[in-house]
């Protein structure tokens, strides 16, 4: 040890003082949520990377074109019909130099169209619009696409997922998305043009769009949910459930899987049920002994027995939605004809369905069928008014 | 700022101080500079308890949540910046890694104040005897460092916890040499007086 070091601790009393201050130890799975969160490493999106290797091309290319037409001016200067031929051929110039612009030449995406009731057959290219399942021909690694400031939760047999996070919308000139975690600790940043592509672990992640010309300011932000669930446990039996509480001065709970119950509550000897809910009284009569509550949305409620002799004990009423219930159910992606996938499946009520912005009709028994066409897996986009915005990945299919 | 950190890191030269086998050898950490599963496995299995034991000293106040966070953080960052650690150089790995959780830890104590929250230290369940003088030991020295710096506190757990050379100390942390020898001797006297409080 050298001199510098001599001024140690060497009291006994304060060194047993340090030994007895115990570190936290790592926790068990400290290595494995390390190596799962370093799939979240930045990328460089395609849209910049084509980017990247065009630029320099189109720069060589731009030289030899105004240096051929240089010449060939030179050459032709007397004759005005040759200058008008040049001014056409530096027109065409700028359209090549146009194709190779950023955002413009890069990108892919595919269109779909409806072929018969309930059935989606995808084949032609488009361009996107509003959130939608960009699905691309054989790209097992690029699955989904979302604006800018959406917020999604992403149901994925294989736990983690890519996302193509676009902000053409709110960012000209590119911009970085920034993944965050708990207590807005950076997890990865990607950049692009137009869009950026995330790895996205399973797990909550928030994130943040800041465009490059206005790095300090967040343009657009939500947040990604990702669920390792291959959406195959059969939905729950989907009927109005009848449930009967008592005005017993306990606090009942309610959870409901698809339809909001039908809530009765048993008060012999009593006129009347007197139900409050944010601040507004309701009276509901008693027949033969039940008061038939009024449709309840989620939330807590209070009520009481109104009998001639006098008003009952207050209890309580939750309703809430056990969102432990499955919502889709997804039965094996398989061949169609000609090449095409097909699946089928049960949805439950209230969800609008949707592969690649084309809706999936849903018959009266909640089930659904679609075909897909080029692609090694489905991604169907799941909508409820209340319940947000879902997507379910199938597992690939194996031809 | 996290260049300049990566940068002083590897410019670090003392001599090490802790015994070679308790770093991975220049093939091991070129492996996981590429990526290899197993290679990045094994450097996190073996700095993750070095790098625990200094965040969870400098933020014992913060929670176990931030402490993790704070230690994940930390690996991420040392595997986005492996490539430039130089193998070959004098520098130790652990002394880069544990100036890379030093900086973000002080980075975590200036962006946040300590909130009360859950006692990383465990439950008061086992209580006895022993552990009452332990926790009473830990008070101490808790409040003899509570008036450092993040820089100093740091610095003070870089040196008693982690053995590294002053001259180490000072050049990651970015201080001076004279001032973090000062300081820690500070802050020594202050833990004998905290702990003679204790003992009366």
């Amino acid at each position: 040890m050298s001199d510098q070091n001599t001024d140690d601790v060497n009291d006994p009393a304060v060194r047993r003082a340090l030994d007895a201050w115990a570190p936290m130890a790592p926790p068990a799975d400290f290595a494995d949520r390390v190596l799962s969160a370093r799939t979240l490493a930045p990328q460089v999106s395609p849209a910049k990377r084509a980017w990247w290797l065009a630029a320099p091309i189109a720069a060589v290319a731009m030289i030899a074109l105004v240096l051929f037409f240089a010449s060939s001016a030179k050459k032709e200067a007397t004759s005005p019909a040759a200058n008008g031929a040049s001014y056409e051929q530096a027109a065409g110039n700028n359209a090549t130099t146009d194709l190779l612009a950023p955002g413009v030449s890069v990108g892919s995406g595919s269109s779909m169209g409806m072929a018969g009731s309930g059935m989606v057959a995808m084949n032609q290219p488009v361009a996107d619009a509003g959130i939608a399942t960009r699905p691309i021909a054989d790209d097992a690694e690029t699955d989904i696409a979302v604006i800018a400031g959406t917020s999604v939760t992403i149901h994925d047999p294989s736990g983690s997922t890519m996302l193509h996070i676009d902000f053409a919308a709110v960012c000209s000139t590119g911009a970085d998305v920034i993944v965050l975690g708990s207590r807005n600790v950076e997890i990865a940043r990607a950049s692009g043009l137009t869009r950026a592509v995330v790895t996205v672990a399973t797990g909550s992640w928030s994130y943040e769009v800041r465009c490059e010309s206005t790095p300090s300011m967040v343009a657009a932000k939500g947040w990604i949910a990702v669920q390792r669930d291959k959406a195959n446990r059969k939905l729950l039996k989907v009927t109005r459930a009848v449930n009967t509480i008592e005005p017993d001065g306990r606090a009942w709970r309610v959870s409901y899987h698809y339809v909001q119950p039908d809530i009765r509550v048993k008060a012999p000897g009593a006129t009347h049920v007197q139900l409050v809910a944010n601040g507004v009284e309701t009276r509901v009569a008693v027949i033969g002994g039940i008061a038939k509550l009024p449709a309840l949305a989620e939330g807590t409620y209070t009520y009481r027995a109104l009998a001639p002799s006098g008003p009952g004990k207050v209890s309580t009423l939750t309703i809430d939605f056990d969102n432990t219930a499955p919502q889709i159910y997804l039965g094996t992606l398989r061949s169609a004809a000609n090449g095409a996938m097909l699946l089928d499946g049960e949805v439950a009520p209230g969800w609008t369905l949707s592969i690649g912005g084309a809706p999936i009709t849903v018959d009266k028994n909640l089930r659904f069928q679609a075909t897909a066409r080029g692609f090694s897996r489905i991604v169907i986009r799941a909508e409820h008014p209340t319940r947000g915005v879902h997507y379910f990945a199938t597992l690939p299919i194996t031809r | 700022m996290r260049d300049d950190m990566i940068a002083l890191a590897t410019e670090l030269a003392e001599p090490a101080r802790i015994p070679p086998e308790n770093e991975l050898d220049a093939l091991a950490i070129r492996r996981a500079a590429n990526g290899e599963p197993k290679a990045t496995r094994d450097l996190v299995d073996r700095y993750q308890h070095r790098v625990f034991a200094l965040i969870s000293r400098m933020l014992w106040r913060h929670g176990r949540a931030t402490i993790e966070d704070i230690a994940q953080d930390t690996f991420l960052r040392v595997f986005q910046n492996l490539r430039k650690f130089d193998v070959d150089g004098p520098a130790r790995l652990s002394t880069w890694i544990l100036t890379i959780a030093a900086r973000r830890s002080i980075d975590e104590m200036r962006r946040m104040r300590p909130t009360p929250t859950d006692d990383i230290r465990g439950t008061s369940a086992d209580r006895t005897d022993a552990d009452v003088e332990r926790k009473q030991l830990v008070a101490a020295i808790e409040a003899a460092l509570e008036d450092l710096s993040p820089e100093l506190r740091a610095a003070f757990m870089l040196r008693e916890y982690h053995g590294l050379e002053y001259t180490e100390i000072a050049r990651s942390l970015g201080i001076e040499l004279g001032t973090v020898k000062s300081r820690l001797a500070r802050a020594r006297t202050l833990l004998r007086e905290r702990l003679a409080e204790v003992a009366r």
